[in-house]
């Protein structure tokens, strides 16, 4: 080995085991509401400049702080920098005791709760309403309920509606996957599984070309070390699912594809996707192998809105929104969506 | 060869397998055995987890399942308070004046109907009780006068006393 090698090696170590030092969601925010282990924070702001709010509202799985990952590549920074008032929903550590916990309790819970404190505390009566990932599921689900109360905006980047023909579907969509037994006998699911799961999809990329394009650039002398750590700390913190809410989200997503069918009914109400008529946004990436493009699509034709606008990108699930590409090319195209939507109602 | 001739070939090489194991997991047998090592993770758990608890519950120690079923109990209340607390700050946030509104104009549309009801009943039973002799002028408008009187004062007597039993501001 060659002494610049030994060098690199020695860094590039020392990146890896320090990657928990990183700071991510370091934008100053106050805590709001909360409630079990979900917290609804809002970015402190002297610009603020379009009255209704924005809530962003992340995946059941990792952590919410995507959306704020680092000063400089921070999407929240972004938006408040555009002048929104901009309030995040953390699902927190759901613990053993939160077994029973399931996506009704969220979406018809939850989720009303943390609009009704937002709605509070901005003074306002609507607000744009932000999902992604499963997170996107869960608003689309709210927004089928509570039809057009407090929604003026529906956001909703990579989100999964028809699971047919993805690998997710091809995996559990088999007898020999008990998601029955599973969940019974665990009371959450340990997010390292889910986690471990979602990188089996793109073994190669996620066990091996990571680190070997950091190799690389350590070896060239320019290692992105800020950029790199922040998002393998993000990656690497995986909360648990509850039971039930894992058991429903498996079964009627991809055993059964029942969003799309229109056959969910949460607390004996029928989640219908044409009952969402509010002001839409849809962003798909082009290389998402968790939501692929061709399963988010169908909802543009299942939805009774008239303002539809779809955005697609090159990009994976999650580099599209937080990759380094982001700001110069899809929150420019957000920001720019929301502004339209986000007076107050008599000044339109 | 050179470096970079090296690294083409290297990455070349990389892309390959990269597709090569994306077709691999997308197959049926990487499913299936996927599935079958889920289940048997799952039941290996499940072993170990209740041969640990039995043993936790022999040395008469609180186990995970204990503490667990308290943070469900205190979840559980956590929902119920948020309930109330909602149902009270909706009752805060509610206009105090709502006399001023619909409700307000119906509960004086009431206190009308209930003097007129009343009024009649008085009137009909002093009709009966002193049926009036027409045999002069000055009795009849002492008669009504007085009629009228008590009329009024047991309509608003009644409406004050319903009022009470409500015990609201109302």
């Amino acid at each position: 080995m060659r002494p610049a090698e030994a060098t690199a090696a020695v860094e590039f170590g020392h990146i890896l085991l320090t990657q928990d030092e990183a700071e991510i969601g370091a934008t100053p925010k106050d805590i709001v509401w909360t409630h079990r282990s979900t917290t609804l924070y809002r970015y402190r702001s002297e610009r603020r400049q379009y009255p209704v709010p924005v809530l962003l509202v992340f995946a059941l799985i990792n952590r919410p702080e995507i959306f704020d990952l680092r000063p400089g590549s921070s999407f929240v920074e972004f938006l408040l920098e555009q002048g929104f008032d901009v309030f995040l929903l953390d699902w927190g550590r759901p613990g053993d005791e939160d077994a029973d916990v399931g996506l009704d309790d969220y979406v018809c819970d939850w989720l009303p709760w943390a609009i009704r404190e937002t709605l509070r505390a901005a003074g306002q009566q609507e607000l744009t309403l932000t999902g992604w990932c499963i997170g996107g599921v869960l608003c689309a689900m709210h927004a089928t309920l509570e039809r057009a109360r407090h929604v003026r905006n529906l956001v909703l980047l990579t989100t999964p509606i028809d699971t047919d023909g993805s690998l997710y579907a091809h995996w559990v969509r088999r007898q020999s996957f008990d998601v029955d037994a599973l969940t019974e006998a665990l009371p959450v699911i340990p997010g390292a599984g889910i986690d471990w799961a979602n990188k089996m999809m793109k073994p190669v990329t996620n066990f091996w070309t990571t680190y070997r394009k950091l190799w690389d650039d350590v070896v060239a002398g320019k290692p992105r070390r800020v950029a790199y750590q922040s998002m393998a700390k993000w990656v690497a913190d995986n909360p648990p699912f509850p039971a039930r809410a894992f058991r429903e989200w498996m079964t009627w997503m991809y055993k059964r594809n029942d969003l799309v069918a229109g056959r969910i009914r949460l607390r004996d109400r029928r989640v219908d996707l044409g009952r969402i008529d509010h002001s839409l946004l849809v962003v798909t990436a082009g290389a998402d192998h968790i939501a692929p493009r061709a399963g988010t699509v169908p909802l543009l034709e299942l939805v009774s809105s008239r303002d539809i606008t779809h955005v697609d990108r090159p990009g994976g699930h999650i580099g599209l929104m937080a990759g380094s590409k982001a700001r110069a090319e899809i929150w420019p195209q957000v920001g720019d969506w929301l502004k339209k939507r986000s007076y107050a109602k008599e000044d339109v | 060869m050179t470096d970079a001739g090296a690294r083409r070939l290297l990455e070349e090489a990389e892309a390959d397998v990269a597709r090569a194991t994306e077709r691999l997991v997308a197959s049926e047998g990487f499913a299936e055995l996927l599935a079958r090592v889920v289940a048997n993770l799952v039941a290996l758990y499940r072993v170990t987890s209740t041969a640990l608890d039995l043993v936790i519950r022999h040395l008469r120690l609180a186990g995970r399942q204990d503490v667990t079923r308290l943070g469900r109990q205190i979840g559980r209340a956590e929902d119920k308070l948020e309930r109330v607390l909602q149902e009270v700050e909706t009752l805060q946030e509610r206009p105090p004046a709502e006399a001023t509104g619909p409700a307000g104009r119906s509960n004086r549309q009431a206190a009308v109907g209930g003097s007129a009801v009343t009024a009649l009943v008085v009137a009909t039973v002093l009709l009966v009780l002193h049926p009036p002799s027409l045999s002069g002028g000055g009795e009849v408008v002492a008669l009504a006068v007085g009629v009228l009187a008590l009329v009024v004062t047991t309509a608003w007597a009644t409406l004050w006393v319903a009022g009470r039993s409500k015990g609201g501001p109302r």
